[in-house]
């Protein structure tokens, strides 16, 4: 009886342990999120305390065509974070948990502010005013008709998960696309990533141009670079970054009738991660293996070693006259002739008593 | 194509399932050793599988370990100071699995009759089997910005040592001739007979 009581309480205990809310404190990583956040990050949104965020959604335009560019940026503010200070801004369509990112209603996100092209983005906040800020790029759908985008937050703070969502939003309304008006063909994927040093060459399949241009800015700092038309795409050069920045771009098209530019799109240029004197740390490591085994080789050793062959015991035995061990040279003077005549001549008492028998031997004879 | 990274994903299975089995089994190994009721609770067959156990899942790890340092350093784009102390304690791991390996070879199944030898052995297992955890989690960590070990709020080992070329070319040589020494200088053991 009193065993399952036992067990009763110890599972009850550890029921009760378990934490009411259940996050990744690291998060969850960019990408392309659905409002549960796949379940994976906060659990289910229901679960999540509310968050004191004001979210902003704002569009460079109201109206855009079928593929054509639109920017969008989000801004939060007023959250309470946690000491990771870690924010997780989603661009949506809807909150029904499933279908709801901005893929899945047509549009295609090109660029998400932080290289990558997903509808989900991670922030960690570190601005004085702690509001938090994402822009996306986007291609919209290949089917005329309204569309809305909202944005929520989820972040933890005061040891919970936390919550806020826009569900108003905006609404932008895709229509058709003017004749004749400069495009980027749907399949370029602008590149959103690059190392430091490296240039970055562009390549843009735009039609129904007579010129295009790259125009580009950086820390206060902007140009605009001309692209030269090799075949069907434009070629051009943004700045080679010389340290870890943000490059944003955008691709500007003209014709005799139009002038028609792309959303402004993140280039995040990364250092990349190399490891100085890699090999430093191989030897190193090689060093460390070594000593630990020749320490773990040592340790059972000493341990392995009989208590007899101790040094006190030797120490104890040659303490005692009788109890030393008769000289082993009594016992060959006793299987050996002194007075052999196949002794050489030169040798002496000693080193026949030592090595006669092994002589004898040699020769054949017995001793 | 399959990338360096799912191999090592596998590989670092293998080497953390075959040190946990060999950790687990010296364990209770040792624990049979240590409390002779308990030991007598149980058959001389179940004392000689965990042996086995153990043996086994130590020479499977160690075997498996150079497979995932190779597809470890393939899998790394570039490297940081994480990755750095990734090589130190993949060094650490593989010393302490072969002195646990060759104290059990040298000393026999015998050793499991000495108590000194019992809580030793035990002893570098629980320590090697604890760096194998913080290798996986610094490979967590790398891989998706977060650890099980987070929950205990076990250091993230972010920093690591520089002490240059010179100063690990000395360490390399220094350990060299200390190994050597020990393996050929010091009196070796004799295998403890079984009773």
């Amino acid at each position: 009886m009193m065993r399952r009581v036992f067990l009763i309480v110890i599972l009850l205990v550890a029921v009760l342990a378990v934490p009411e809310y259940t996050a990744n404190p690291s998060g969850e990583g960019d990408g392309t999120e659905e409002f549960v956040c796949g379940g994976a990050c906060h659990g289910d949104p229901g679960l999540s305390a509310e968050s004191l965020a004001q979210l902003t959604i704002t569009p460079d335009r109201s109206e855009t065509y079928v593929g054509g560019p639109l920017s969008v940026t989000v801004t939060a503010q007023d959250m309470q974070l946690s000491d990771r200070k870690l924010a997780g801004l989603f661009l949506l369509t809807s909150t029904h948990g499933v279908g709801d990112t901005p893929q899945a209603d047509g549009w295609t996100i090109l660029s998400d502010g932080a290289g990558g092209s997903g509808n989900y983005v991670e922030q960690r906040v570190t601005s004085s005013d702690g509001s938090a800020s994402v822009t996306w790029a986007l291609r919209a759908p290949s089917v005329e008709g309204d569309y809305r985008l909202i944005t929520a937050i989820h972040h933890g703070g005061d040891a919970s998960a936390r919550m806020a969502v826009d569900e108003v939003g905006v609404l932008i309304t895709v229509g058709p696309v003017p004749e004749n008006l400069p495009q980027i063909s749907a399949e370029w994927a602008p590149p959103t990533k690059t190392l430091v040093g490296k240039e970055m060459v562009l390549s843009v399949p735009a039609s129904n141009s007579t010129s295009v241009s790259l125009e580009w800015t950086s820390r206060g700092a902007e140009g605009s670079v001309v692209m030269t038309q090799q075949g069907d795409a434009w070629v051009g050069s943004l700045p080679t970054a010389l340290s870890a920045t943000e490059i944003q771009y955008r691709v500007v098209m003209t014709n005799e009738i139009f002038v028609e530019s792309s959303a402004w799109i993140t280039l995040s240029v990364e250092q990349q991660d190399i490891l100085p004197n890699a090999w430093a740390f191989r030897f190193q490591s090689i060093a460390i293996m070594f000593v630990s085994l020749a320490l773990c080789i040592t340790l059972n050793r000493r341990f392995g070693r009989p208590a007899k062959a101790g040094t006190s015991e030797i120490k104890s035995t040659f303490n005692q006259p009788s109890t030393i061990p008769m000289a082993p040279v009594q016992q060959v003077v006793q299987g050996i002739d002194m007075a052999d005549p196949r002794r050489p001549l030169s040798w002496s008492d000693e080193q026949w008593v030592h090595y006669g028998e092994d002589y004898l031997k040699g020769l054949g004879g017995g001793v | 194509m399959v990338e360096a990274g799912t191999f090592h994903a596998v590989a670092v299975e293998l080497t953390v399932g075959s040190f946990l089995l060999a950790t687990t089994a010296t364990l209770l190994r040792a624990m049979m050793a240590l409390y002779p009721r308990l030991g007598d609770k149980f058959s001389t067959s179940m004392a000689t599988g965990l042996d086995g156990a153990s043996l086994c899942g130590v020479i499977f790890g160690l075997l498996v370990v150079p497979f995932t340092i190779i597809t470890g350093n393939l899998a790394a784009d570039g490297g940081n100071s994480m990755t750095a102390n990734k090589i130190l304690l993949s060094g650490l791991c593989t010393g302490l699995w072969l002195g646990f390996l060759h104290g059990r070879l040298t000393l026999g199944i015998g050793l499991w009759n000495s108590k000194k030898l019992v809580i030793l052995q035990s002893l570098i297992a629980l320590f090697a089997c604890q760096v194998v955890l913080m290798l996986s989690s610094i490979g967590g960590t790398l891989s998706r910005g977060e650890t099980l070990t987070d929950l205990i709020g076990l250091p993230h080992l972010e920093n690591s040592p520089d002490v240059g070329m010179t100063g690990s070319v000395l360490m390399f040589l220094f350990s060299s001739i200390a190994l050597v020494t020990v393996l050929f200088m010091q009196p070796k053991s004799k295998r403890i007979v079984d009773e």
